[in-house]
């Protein structure tokens, strides 16, 4: 059996730049997992971070004009020792209102590499009209 | 100098910025297995080295920030993270896989590293 040093200052620091990672201004005030939205014209993209996932351990709905998602993060192995444990695990879930009223059947969403890609339209009652001036 | 597996947490000389990924690392008789969260990376921008006993897993992320975001919680950018290997790793043997933006390294031991049984003859 190796003896281990234990050395508080590495998993301190260690911890400080996961937490930084993740949240970037807004430490810790908003959730996991993290959201960024883009606004593109007619369109917002919504991009959530969700290393690990496969498509049965997201779910993901809309209601109105708001965007629910829930994100399951498992551990690969449940009896094992773990020499170091940073990425946590566990049920996820979080609510984003969309910056105009979208329509639901344009909505797409894509999974790679970790990170879930939604993509909406403007509805078309959100959208501006002309009104002509008889 | 007897610490498993260490966390090197330094700026290189030239300053470029790295986020560093969260990592689980396990171990059984057989081998260590790591495991890093590396969200956005795809498989040709990830790029693992060793030198001496320094192991370095470094993941590029492409058309970083292009798109100015309206409502941002995080930030992706490049990720680097160094580790200082010990003796009881066959550097020579680890493998790694990437899927769904987690890396996986497998660093198995060394023969003469894993536990025996020593026989007791009794005389």
């Amino acid at each position: 059996m190796l003896t281990r040093e234990f050395d508080i200052f590495n998993d301190v620091l260690g911890l400080k730049n996961i937490v930084d990672s993740y949240f970037d201004t807004n430490r810790g005030k908003t959730g996991y997992p993290p959201i960024n939205l883009y606004e593109n014209g007619d369109t917002v993209k919504a991009e959530i971070v969700v290393p690990g996932a496969e498509r049965s351990d997201i779910g993901l709905e809309l209601v109105e004009n708001t965007l629910n998602v829930s994100f399951t993060k498992k551990t690969e192995t449940s009896s094992a020792e773990y020499i170091r444990r940073e990425r946590g695990s566990g049920n996820f879930s979080k609510s984003i209102r969309m910056p105009f009223r979208v329509n639901p059947d344009s909505i797409k969403a894509e999974l790679k590499n970790g990170i879930l890609t939604v993509s909406l339209d403007k509805s078309d009652e959100a959208k501006p009209r002309k009104i002509e001036i008889k | 100098m007897n610490t498993a597996l260490d966390t090197n947490v330094k700026n290189s000389s030239n300053r470029e910025c790295a986020i560093i990924p969260a990592v689980d690392i396990i171990e059984n008789k057989d081998e260590y297995t790591l495991y890093a969260d590396m969200p956005g990376v795809a498989k040709e921008n990830l790029d693992i080295s060793i030198e001496n006993m320094e192991l370095t897993i470094s993941g590029k992320i492409e058309d970083a920030g292009s798109e100015k975001p309206s409502y941002r919680e995080f930030e992706l950018g490049n990720y680097k993270r160094k580790f200082l290997l010990n003796q009881e790793i066959d550097s020579e043997k680890i493998s790694a896989s990437l899927d769904r933006g987690v890396l996986t390294l497998a660093l198995p031991k060394r023969e003469a590293a894993k536990p025996r049984q020593i026989e007791i003859k009794t005389a």
